[in-house]
């Protein structure tokens, strides 16, 4: 009942709807962007975590004895929780895997030109900077990687990506909190006459309320159901693109359950958000 | 059912309003509120839905004190009092049909029921084959129908109707009276107000004039002039 009176406010002033719904759109693309973009760092630091802590690159001059002696010279310091040797075959076999899909990169690659590495995980990261100092006084270690500068890098950036985003969707939502704040006030001064003639014919103040909640409520669904969609099309048109920029992570993070998960979110927080709009305008108007 | 006890209605702008109007309407009854323009009849209906609120004395509805009520005490009186008001108030947007169901959607009747019971009340005021016009495409007699039905439908208890033929000829107000007068028979109590001397002479019903905000006159069976 109070729905379709709010549907036939929509139909009868369908800019005015298009303005309140495209705003908060924006708004809920935005945060869903911005929601799936924590989610993929999330998956990506776990991913980190879970390798090596430091890794050693050798030249050509080292043999696999000598890393045995490395090995076990780094096991004595009894730091360390365990090595992975990943010899130039493995390399090779790693690479190929991630670079399954293109042919062009495989034929590249032979197992010569991959060097041989030793995957160290510490029992504690304040142990880190030691082994890195023994590997790098070692003779034929070319490289030595810390992922621990590469997990806090990532870290900093999620902090700054995450407050831009908090503050980007917080300006949005108060300007469709305004926008809508605006159309439902017209609406009800377009309706003075309509509400008047109700009032004096026995409604009571929530009969005359609910139409204009539900109305905002509408805007809400219908905007965080559009933005959920756009978002998903973004992620999946972007989404080569990032998996070659990070290769070797394995993505699971867009699973069905994360994309019903967003969409409830995104309805729930729609539906609220525009409750919220009209009734601050039914405060103010009425 | 219904009684003033010494209403006063002083308007900010200080205008007399109402002074001291003591009177009583008991259930079925058929009342003539009768004065010249600005004597405080309209007033007096309003006092009675709640619109405006006496400066002093007590309006009272079954018992309950109406200038007590809250609003949603109001918007249930509303439910039961129900006023045909002298501009009609009809939606312009809407049509004749779509107006009707309005006060009843009020009274929770849904869909079909409603527009059953619009249709019924449109029929007992000879609307039937008007469903569908919007107000500005009917005439004034027929708009003051239209607010009839729109008041009478979902069976109030008490029919206020504040100048119905006034806009009228007087063969068209002779046919809105005839209606009223159907109405209350039915049962529902009917206060009118009107300075239309011939209408009220003819009727020989209960007649309260007001002059200047007061009662001057309360008769049964009574004329617009003094005998
Ligand atoms: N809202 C108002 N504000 C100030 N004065 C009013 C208002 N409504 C009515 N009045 C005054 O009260 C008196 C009675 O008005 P009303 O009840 O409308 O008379 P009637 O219906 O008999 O013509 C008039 O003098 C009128 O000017
Ligand atoms: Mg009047």
């Amino acid at each position: 009942m109070h729905l379709r009176t709010a549907w036939n406010h929509i139909r009868r002033s369908p800019y005015q709807a298009c303005a309140a719904i495209l705003t908060m759109a924006l708004t809920f693309f935005v945060a869903a962007v911005f929601f799936l973009a924590a989610i993929g760092i999330q998956t990506i630091l776990a991913d980190f975590e879970k390798q090596p802590q430091i890794t050693a690159f050798f030249s050509d001059i080292k043999s696999e004895e000598d890393i045995r002696l490395l090995d076990e010279k780094l096991k004595g310091t009894g730091t360390v929780e365990k090595t992975v040797y990943i010899s130039k075959e493995d390399a090779l076999r790693i690479y190929q895997e991630q670079n399954k899909d293109d042919p062009l990169l495989l034929e590249m690659v032979t197992a010569d030109i991959l060097p041989a590495s030793l995957e160290i995980s510490a029992t504690d990261p304040k142990h880190l900077e030691g082994l890195a100092a023994i590997l790098e006084q070692e003779p034929g270690v070319e490289d030595v990687i810390y992922q621990k500068d590469v997990v806090d890098r990532l870290i900093a950036w999620t902090q700054v990506a995450r407050t831009i985003g908090l503050v980007l969707v917080l300006v949005l939502a108060t300007v469709s909190l305004l926008v809508l704040l605006t159309v439902i006030s017209m609406k009800i001064a377009l309706k003075r006459e309509e509400i008047e003639i109700l009032r004096l014919l026995g409604a009571t103040n929530w009969y005359i309320r609910w139409p204009f909640l539900l109305e905002g409520g509408i805007y809400g669904v219908i905007a965080a159901t559009l933005a959920w969609g756009a978002s998903f099309m973004a992620v999946w048109y972007s989404l080569p693109f990032i998996k070659s920029f990070l290769t070797g992570i394995v993505f699971t993070g867009l699973s069905p359950l994360l994309i019903l998960t967003l969409l409830g979110g995104l309805v729930a927080g729609g539906f609220l958000l525009g409750v919220i709009g009209s009734f601050f305008a039914l405060v103010r108007y009425l | 059912m219904i009684e003033f006890k010494n209403v006063g209605k002083k308007y900010s702008g200080g205008s007399f309003g109402l002074e001291k109007v003591t009177f009583s309407v008991v259930p079925g009854e058929f009342v003539y509120l009768i004065g010249k323009s600005g004597a405080g009849k309209t007033t007096i209906l309003k006092l009675l839905i709640g619109e405006v609120k006496p400066s002093s004395g007590k309006i009272i509805f079954k018992g309950h004190e109406i200038q007590r009520f809250s609003r949603g005490n109001i918007a249930r009186l509303r439910r039961k009092i129900r006023m045909v008001f002298q501009d009609f108030k009809t939606l312009f947007d809407r049509t004749v049909l779509e107006n009707v169901m309005l006060s009843l959607y009020i009274l929770g009747r849904r869909g079909k029921e409603a527009e059953a019971e619009a249709k019924k009340a449109l029929k007992l005021v000879g609307l039937e084959d008007k469903y569908n016009y919007f107000p500005v495409q009917i005439s004034a007699g027929e708009l003051q129908r239209v607010a009839i039905a729109r008041a009478i439908a979902g069976g109030p208890e008490v029919l206020l109707a504040d100048e119905p033929t006034g806009n009228l000829d007087p063969e068209t107000g002779g046919e809105i009276i005839t209606l009223l007068e159907e109405i209350n028979r039915d049962g529902t109590t009917v206060i009118v107000t009107t300075h239309n001397a011939q209408l009220v002479d003819k009727a020989r019903k209960r007649v309260i004039a007001i002059e200047e905000g007061k009662i001057v006159r309360d008769q049964k069976e009574g004329a617009y002039h003094a005998s």
